[in-house]
C-alpha cells in the first residue's frame, strides 16, 4: 500500500540517517544491493521492523522515470509465487539525493538472476517448459484474469526462486513504465517499430509474444538473432513472420515447437492465450498455428536499396530512411505499385495523403515530413505513428511525452504531432474502431485543444498530464519533493514554503496545467488571470486555483502557504483606498493566515464586490473633495466677501428691511387712527 | 432640426407684458375717472414722494432696490397728511391747509431719510456677515477634506479639477 515516509530516519549500519517506509521498513542508505538493482532504480537493503526474517528489498526510483504507480497496488494483491511482488510503495525523503524519491519494498527473489554475468546458460526443453514455461503460464494467466500486463519479461528481470535452480520467478514491472526496457526483439512487430518511451501499457497477448521470444532466447543461450540491428529485426518479422525471423534457421525442439508457433504468431487473434499455454504444459495437445504472412506484391518496390514485397515492409524501410522516403511519396511509381500489386482503394488513399500538404507553401519540409507519416499510416494501419524520429504507439503517446519531455526535440516532434492531425488520420486508417479506443481519441482531441493554448493551465504541460495522468508534477518548486498525486500538492508546497523555498511564484505552468488536469471540471475562471501582466491580479489567481485545491483535495490548514499568500498579496491589500477597511483587512489576512484556509483567504482578498464598493466610495469621496476645494477656493477668492456680491446682497436685504419697517409703520399708524 | 435634448436645454424668454396703444387708452379710460376723484390726494403724494422719485432717477440698473427701499418708507412718512387731507374732505379747497402743514412734511421726508439711511448703512453690516460666513465655511470645508483624506489616502486630493472663478459659485 502506498503510504507517506514517516519522521523518523534511525541511522543503518553505515551511519547514514535512513528513511522509514510505513512505520515498518527501513530502507539501509548504507546496504546497497546491485545485484538487484532494476534497469533504473537502485536496490537497497531493507530491514523490516516488525518481522526481520522477512526477505525483502527496497527500489528507490530515479525522478526521470515513472513507476507503474496506477497498477502498484493491483500487482500488490497477486498471490502468486513466480512473481517478485511490491509490499510497500510511496514517497521518501531519500538522504543521498536530499530531496524525495518514489521507493517501492519488494519481495527478495531467492536465488540469482537468469542472466547473470556470464550471459543465459541454454537450457534442455524439458528444463524450459518446467523451469520457466509452467510457472510463468500459470503467473500470465493470472496476470491476465485481472486486466494486467507485465512488459517485463526478459532474462535479466528473471531469477531462480532457490540455489537450487528448480524453477524461475518474475522480477518486478512496477519501477519503470512498461516495455520501456524491453528489447526490440522480444516486442511484436508494432512494439517494436515504436520508440521505447512510446510503446505503451500493451496487452496480455504482447506478455505472451515476450514469452515466446524469452523461451526460444533461453533455448538459444541468449543469442537469438545475434548481430542483427533492431530495424533489421523488425524488418525480418516483417518478411518471414515473427517464428520464421528467430528461429526459422535454428533446430527448434520438436517438443516446443508448438507453444512458440502459438506464441510467436503475429496476429494478436490467433497468438496462444495464457489459457492455451497452461493447457499444453498439462499435456493437452492444441491445433498447431501456421504464420501469417501479409500478402505480397508480384513485383517488388526497390527502396534505399531494398526490394519490398509487401506495404509493411516498405513502411518500416521508409521509417528507417526518412530523406529517401520523402523523395519516393512524392512519386507516381508508388502508387502504381501499390495498384497493381494491391488494390486500387489504398492505391488512392496512398495518392490523397500525398495531396494533402499540396495547398502549403512550398520547401516546407514539415509539410513533406507529414506527407511521408501519412504515406505511412495509408501503407501500414497497425504500425505506430511515425514522424521522423518520433514514434510511438497511440497508447503510448502519453509516456513518450513523459518521458522524454527533458528533450526538447523530442517534445517539439510530440508538439507538430498533436498539431498535424496525423493522430486522427491514424484513426480514421483503423477501419472500425475498437471500443478501448474510443475514450483515448476523444482525451487526444482534448489535448490537442489544450496543446494550442499557450497560457497556464494548458499547452504542451497540459497535454502531459492529460495524457499520462500518473506523471508526477514537473514543477520546478518540487525539485526536493515528488508530487504523483493532487492530493500530495499543497502538502509539498507547504513544505516548499516552510523550507524557506519562495524565490519562484507558488503557481507555474507546470502546477496549474497539474491542477487543471486532475481536478474534474475546473471553472474557467479559476484558471483566468494566472499569466496576468498585474502582480495582483497573478497572484490572486494563483490563490483561487489553489483554494479550489484545498477545498477539493485538503489538507484542511496551510498555514506556511497562507502566510506566503498574505505576503505576497499584501500589496493588493494596500490597492484598497479605505484606510479603515484596509486596517480590517489586515486584521482579518493575519486571522486567517493562522487559520490556513485558503479559500476564505481568497474570499476575503478576491472578494469583487468589496472592491467595486471601495471603488465607489474612493470616487465618490474624490468627487466630495474636488467641491470642497473648489468651494474653499471660491471663498478664498472672494466669492460672499467681494465687494459686488456684498452690494448686490445688501441692496436686496436694504429693501427687504424697508419693507418690514414700513410695514410695521402702517400697522402702528392704522392702530393710532382707528384708536 | 434639433433634437428632443436640445429642446430641453432651451430656456424659454420670460414673456414680458406689453402694453399695446390700444391697450393704453383703455387703461387711461378706465383710470381717468378714479384718477378724477383722487387727485388732491396724488398731487399730495406727488409733492410728499419726491425724494422716491429723486432715489429712482439717481439708481441706475434695473433691479430699483434704491426706489423700493426709500418709496417705501417715504409712503408710510406721507400717511400722515394723507390722513389729514382725507379727514377735511379730500379737495382742491383744504389741499392748501395741509401743504401748510410744515410738521406733515418734516415727518414725510423725514421718513425717506429713513429710506436712505437703511440702504446706505446695509454693505457694511452685510460685508461683516459674510465674513464670518466665509471663516466658518471655511473651516467645516478644511474639516471635511482631512477626514476624507485621514479616511481615503491623500489620493483622493489628486488631479483636483481647478477652482471655478469666483461670484460663479462652487
Amino acid at each position: 500500500m502506498s503510504v507517506e515516509a514517516s519522521e523518523t530516519q534511525p541511522q543503518d549500519a553505515a551511519g547514514v540517517l535512513g528513511p522509514v517506509l510505513g512505520d515498518r521498513y527501513e530502507i539501509m542508505v548504507g546496504s546497497r544491493l546491485q545485484s538487484l538493482d532494476s534497469r533504473h532504480a537502485e536496490a537497497y537493503g531493507v530491514r523490516d521492523i516488525r518481522a526481520d526474517k522477512q526477505q525483502c528489498f527496497a527500489l528507490v526510483c530515479p525522478r526521470e522515470i515513472l513507476p507503474r504507480i496506477d497498477l502498484i497496488e493491483r500487482f500488490a494483491r497477486i498471490e502468486s509465487d513466480s512473481l517478485v511482488k511490491p509490499l510497500l510503495w510511496g514517497v521518501i525523503d531519500w538522504p543521498p539525493a536530499k530531496a524525495g524519491r518514489y521507493a517501492i519494498i519488494l519481495t527478495r527473489p531467492g536465488g540469482a538472476r537468469l542472466d547473470n554475468a556470464a550471459g543465459v546458460e541454454p537450457m534442455r526443453a524439458s528444463d524450459v517448459q518446467s523451469k520457466v514455461i509452467r510457472p510463468l503460464a500459470s503467473l500470465l494467466q493470472d496476470l491476465t484474469s485481472r486486466m494486467l500486463t507485465h512488459r517485463a519479461i526478459r532474462p535479466d528481470n528473471l531469477f531462480f526462486t532457490d540455489d537450487s535452480q528448480t524453477e524461475v520467478e518474475l522480477g518486478e514491472c512496477v519501477s519503470a513504465p512498461p516495455a520501456f526496457d524491453q528489447a526490440v526483439l522480444y516486442e511484436t512487430i508494432e512494439n517494436g517499430m515504436a520508440n521505447p518511451s512510446g510503446r505503451g501499457t500493451g496487452t496480455p497477448e504482447d506478455d505472451l509474444y515476450t514469452l515466446g521470444v524469452l523461451v526460444a532466447d533461453i533455448l538459444m543461450g541468449g543469442k537469438l538473432c545475434h548481430g542483427m540491428t533492431d530495424h533489421e529485426i523488425v524488418a525480418a518479422k516483417l518478411k518471414v513472420g515473427s517464428y520464421g525471423a528467430l528461429l526459422g534457421r535454428l533446430q527448434v525442439p520438436p517438443k516446443l515447437t508448438e507453444p512458440l508457433r502459438g506464441l510467436l504468431c503475429d496476429d494478436p487473434r490467433e497468438r496462444w492465450t495464457a489459457r492455451d499455454l497452461w493447457l499444453w504444459t498439462e499435456g493437452r495437445q492444441l491445433t498447431p498455428k501456421q504464420p501469417i504472412l501479409p500478402a505480397k506484391a508480384a513485383r517488388p518496390f526497390r527502396f534505399a536499396g531494398v526490394d519490398c514485397f509487401d506495404t509493411r515492409s516498405l513502411a518500416h524501410a521508409m521509417a528507417g530512411h526518412w530523406e529517401e522516403a520523402m523523395e519516393a511519396v512524392q512519386e507516381e511509381h508508388l502508387a502504381d505499385w501499390v495498384r497493381r500489386g494491391f488494390d486500387a482503394h489504398k492505391a488512392e488513399l496512398v495518392i490523397n495523403a500525398t495531396r494533402v500538404g499540396d495547398f502549403a507553401p512550398s520547401g516546407n519540409t514539415a509539410n513533406e515530413d507529414f506527407m511521408v507519416s501519412r504515406v505511412m499510416v495509408v501503407l501500414d494501419p497497425r504500425a505506430p505513428v511515425r514522424y521522423r524520429g518520433f514514434a510511438a504507439n497511440i497508447e503510448g503517446l502519453g509516456q513518450a511525452l513523459a518521458l522524454d519531455y527533458h528533450r526538447t526535440e523530442r517534445v517539439q516532434l510530440f508538439a507538430e504531432v498533436m498539431r498535424s492531425g496525423l493522430l486522427m488520420g491514424w484513426f480514421d486508417a483503423q477501419g472500425d474502431l475498437s471500443p478501448e479506443l474510443w475514450p483515448l481519441k476523444k482525451v487526444i482531441e482534448q489535448a490537442g485543444a489544450f496543446l494550442v493554448q499557450a497560457r497556464p493551465g494548458y499547452g504542451i504541460e497540459r497535454c502531459l498530464y492529460e495524457l499520462c495522468p500518473g506523471w508526477p508534477c514537473q514543477s520546478p518548486l518540487f525539485e526536493r519533493d515528488c508530487v504523483y498525486d493532487i492530493k500530495d500538492l499543497l502538502p509539498s508546497l507547504e513544505r516548499v514554503v516552510q523550507r524557506g523555498e519562495t524565490t519562484l511564484e507558488p503557481v507555474d505552468s507546470h502546477v496549474a496545467a497539474y491542477c487543471a488536469a486532475h481536478l474534474k471540471h475546473l471553472p474557467e475562471r479559476i484558471v483566468n488571470n494566472l499569466a496576468s501582466n498585474d502582480r495582483n491580479a497573478r497572484y490572486l489567481a494563483m490563490l483561487r486555483l489553489l483554494a479550489e485545491v484545498q477545498r477539493r483535495t485538503g489538507p484542511a490548514q496551510l498555514p506556511a502557504l497562507g502566510r506566503w499568500f498574505a505576503e505576497l498579496l499584501a500589496p493588493a491589500v494596500e490597492t484598497f483606498h479605505n484606510r479603515p477597511y484596509r486596517n480590517q483587512l489586515g486584521q482579518e489576512v493575519e486571522r486567517l493566515v493562522s487559520r490556513g484556509v485558503l479559500s476564505d483567504l481568497s474570499y476575503v482578498l478576491d472578494n469583487e464586490s468589496n472592491r467595486e464598493a471601495d471603488q465607489r466610495g474612493f470616487a465618490a469621496a474624490r468627487a466630495h473633495h474636488q467641491y470642497a476645494a473648489r468651494q474653499i477656493a471660491w471663498l478664498e477668492q472672494g466669492g460672499l466677501t467681494g465687494r459686488e456680491n456684498v452690494m448686490r446682497v445688501s441692496r436686496q436685504v436694504a429693501s427687504t428691511v424697508s419693507v418690514v419697517v414700513s410695514g410695521f409703520a402702517l400697522v402702528a399708524m392704522a392702530l393710532l387712527y382707528a384708536l | 432640426m434639433t433634437d428632443s435634448s436640445e429642446q430641453q436645454d432651451t430656456v424659454e424668454p420670460k414673456r414680458q407684458i406689453r402694453l399695446t396703444a390700444w391697450h393704453k387708452v383703455v387703461l387711461a379710460v378706465v383710470l381717468a375717472p378714479f384718477a378724477g376723484v383722487l387727485l388732491p390726494s396724488l398731487t399730495l403724494l406727488f409733492l410728499g414722494m419726491l425724494p422716491t422719485l429723486a432715489a429712482a432717477v439717481a439708481e441706475r440698473g434695473r433691479d430699483r432696490h434704491l426706489a423700493v427701499t426709500v418709496g417705501l418708507t417715504n409712503f408710510c412718512g406721507c400717511m400722515p397728511l394723507l390722513v389729514e387731507l382725507w379727514s377735511l374732505g379730500q379737495s382742491f379747497h383744504v389741499i392748501g391747509t395741509v401743504i401748510g402743514d410744515t410738521y406733515g412734511w418734516l415727518v414725510a421726508y423725514s421718513a425717506a431719510g429713513l429710506g436712505w439711511l437703511i440702504y446706505l448703512m446695509m454693505p457694511p453690516f452685510v460685508g461683516a456677515y459674510y465674513k464670518v460666513v466665509t471663516e466658518a465655511h471655511l473651516q467645516i470645508l478644511k474639516r471635511n477634506q482631512r477626514k476624507l483624506v485621514e479616511v481615503w489616502g491623500e489620493e483622493v486630493a489628486e488631479n483636483a479639477k481647478p477652482a471655478q472663478q469666483p461670484g460663479a459659485g462652487p
